[in-house]
């Protein structure tokens, strides 16, 4: 079943002076679906276009074309009735500065109209002062605030902008930890990040942006299975990244003396290669995404 | 909606009791002049010794300021409820929507199942209570700096004064949320309110120089309440009030109109 779907979604930016009139390019022909049950993440660099996609989707903005929907309702049309399940956290958290995280919970209760049933647990997970004003409150408590107040009507689907901003190491993995435990209860979680470890960690499956456009929809578990190796490999002379290509290289990127080589298919081959150098040191280990992603998409530049 | 408005009213709560006992104390004070300063010199004499167009423009519709409501118009009436009152509500609206778009507190806002139109609605409404409590501490001045130096007046006619400065405020505050809605800088759009009610402010005093500007004074809604009428010649007219509610809705209407529209940055 489809949470939601997103066709073809297309955002320009109007920039209106006194003379001239300018379109800036938001996202371009968006189009992905996330699966009910699924945490799907949304990756690329900053301004590539996540904020953008999310905002249409909660209805800040309108799109130029193209449509989204949200447990089959159109995310402008019929927006009311999709946040009746939707949790969201901003990926720029601003709370009322002059009142207490325990008083804005209250108030987003009332705005949600029903008590809210997993407050008190979360509050006891993330641990926050709820008597405190939320002007004193530090950015890795805001965060916690606003994962408790999106999460904690219990909604099916939680849109998430880059939430583990302002989180120390810790507090991440607890939050990491949340997210698991609510897919297997079936919710569905659509996050961006920048960080891929993260994504790593956490999604099923990622759309990566980049300047406004999908370039690669990816399971992560297939990326990762059929990834192949990473070889981190330093030479006691100077080598080219042309010495180091063989047939089973995928990408290769050479940052101060350092080669990371991403190999898939069979390893013997490279490895032959890198021995017909003399080796300062080696490293063979599993692909991350985060590799994958700088080999695939950022290596491309080396090619 | 209500959730939003009472939020939207405690915010502001501390800074309108200051405010209310500021117009209280101002209110007590002018009436207690009333007696010393009609005994100190005759107030008409001194009118008539400035150009005639100079009464025309501070106290239209006063009879005479020798008398209780005639005074209290141009003493009272005229500088609160012409500009202090609406300066404190463009201040008071011009950060209802661009103040959350700015702090983007809108943000988590659109996350909860409320529809566009219930924000601005919500937010407008919050002015209902503070509008009630200004007129009610104004009147409440009035009374017992009657009742305090025995003046013989009939409170109705302040009642009447007070009730028709319900829907001009209303109105100006539309106005505000609109402008709030328009910009999305709330110090910006606390100036372009500011100026509107100071030119409105000139348009209605000035109004009586000549024709055109009488014309064009109709654009203000200093025109549509006249609480000198009220207080001096014991006048109500309610028709004003009709159209100062036709404008409220009008204005509340655009203001719902442009956020439906309006993209939130």
């Amino acid at each position: 079943m489809k949470i939601i779907e997103v066709d073809s979604l297309t955002k320009y930016y109007e920039e209106r002076t006194m003379f001239k009139k300018k379109r800036n390019r938001g996202i371009e022909n968006i189009t992905f679906d996330v699966n009910k049950g699924e945490i799907f993440g949304f990756l690329g660099p900053n301004g590539a276009g996540k904020t953008t996609t999310m905002r249409i989707l909660l209805d800040l903005l309108r799109p130029t074309s193209g449509k989204a929907k949200i447990f089959g309702k159109d995310s402008v049309e019929e927006s009311k009735i999709i946040k009746e399940q939707l949790g969201y956290i901003p990926g720029d958290i601003n709370f009322y500065k002059a009142m207490t995280g325990g008083e804005l919970l209250a108030y987003y209760e009332q705005l949600y109209g029903l008590p809210a049933p997993l407050k008190d647990e979360l509050v006891k997970y993330f641990d926050i002062p709820l008597n405190r004003i939320v002007n004193g409150y530090s950015k890795g408590m805001k965060q916690k605030l606003a994962i408790i107040q999106a999460f904690m009507h219990d909604p099916d689907l939680v849109i998430m902008d880059e939430p583990t901003t302002g989180l120390d190491p810790l507090v991440q993995q607890k939050f990491y930890d949340f997210l698991i435990s609510q897919k297997k209860r079936g919710k569905t979680i659509f996050l961006s990040t920048h960080i891929l470890a993260e994504a790593q960690k956490v999604c099923d499956r990622v759309a990566i942006i980049r300047n406004g456009k999908i370039v690669a929809i990816e399971n992560v578990a297939e990326i990762l299975a059929r990834s192949g190796k990473i070889i981190k490999v330093r030479f006691k002379e100077a080598v080219t990244i042309d010495d180091l290509k063989t047939n089973d290289v995928r990408g290769i990127i050479e940052e101060d003396g350092t080669f990371t080589i991403h190999v898939y298919g069979d390893i013997n081959s490279t490895l032959k290669k890198i021995s017909s150098h003399p080796v300062e040191d080696i490293k063979i280990g599993e692909s991350t995404l985060e590799d994958i992603f700088i080999t695939f998409y950022n290596g491309e530049r080396n090619d | 909606m209500i959730e939003i408005s009472i939020r939207t009213f405690n915010e502001r709560r501390n800074g309108l009791f200051v405010f209310s006992l500021f117009m209280f104390l101002f209110g007590v004070i002018i009436v207690a002049m009333f007696d010393s300063v009609i005994q100190s010199f005759d107030l008409d004499e001194y009118l008539r010794q400035f150009p005639e167009i100079f009464g025309e423009m501070f106290g239209k519709s006063v009879i005479s300021m020798g008398e209780f409501g005639g005074f209290i118009t141009m003493e009272y009436f005229q500088w609160s409820w012409y500009l202090i009152i609406p300066i404190y509500f463009a201040l008071y609206c011009s950060s209802f929507i661009a103040g959350e778009v700015e702090s983007k507190t809108v943000d988590i806002l659109f996350a909860y199942p409320i529809k566009r139109y219930a924000i601005v609605v919500g937010k407008y409404l919050s002015v209902t209570a503070s509008i009630i409590l200004l007129n009610v501490v104004a009147l409440a001045a009035i009374y017992i700096g009657i009742i305090w130096k025995g003046i013989d007046y009939d409170i109705y006619w302040v009642v009447c004064a007070c009730v028709q400065a319900a829907p001009f405020l209303f109105a100006f505050a539309a106005l505000f949320t609109l402008i709030s809605v328009l910009e999305s800088e709330s110090r910006k759009a606390a100036t372009y309110s500011m100026c509107i009610v100071f030119v409105m402010f000139m348009l209605d005093t000035l109004s009586a120089l000549s024709d055109k500007l009488n014309t064009l004074s109709y654009l203000s809604f200093m025109k549509y309440y006249d609480p000198g009428k009220i207080l001096s010649q014991n006048i109500v007219s309610w028709g004003n009030t009709a159209a100062l509610l036709v404008v409220t809705i009008a204005l509340l209407g655009l203001s719902i109109y442009v956020f439906q529209k309006k993209d939130i940055l």
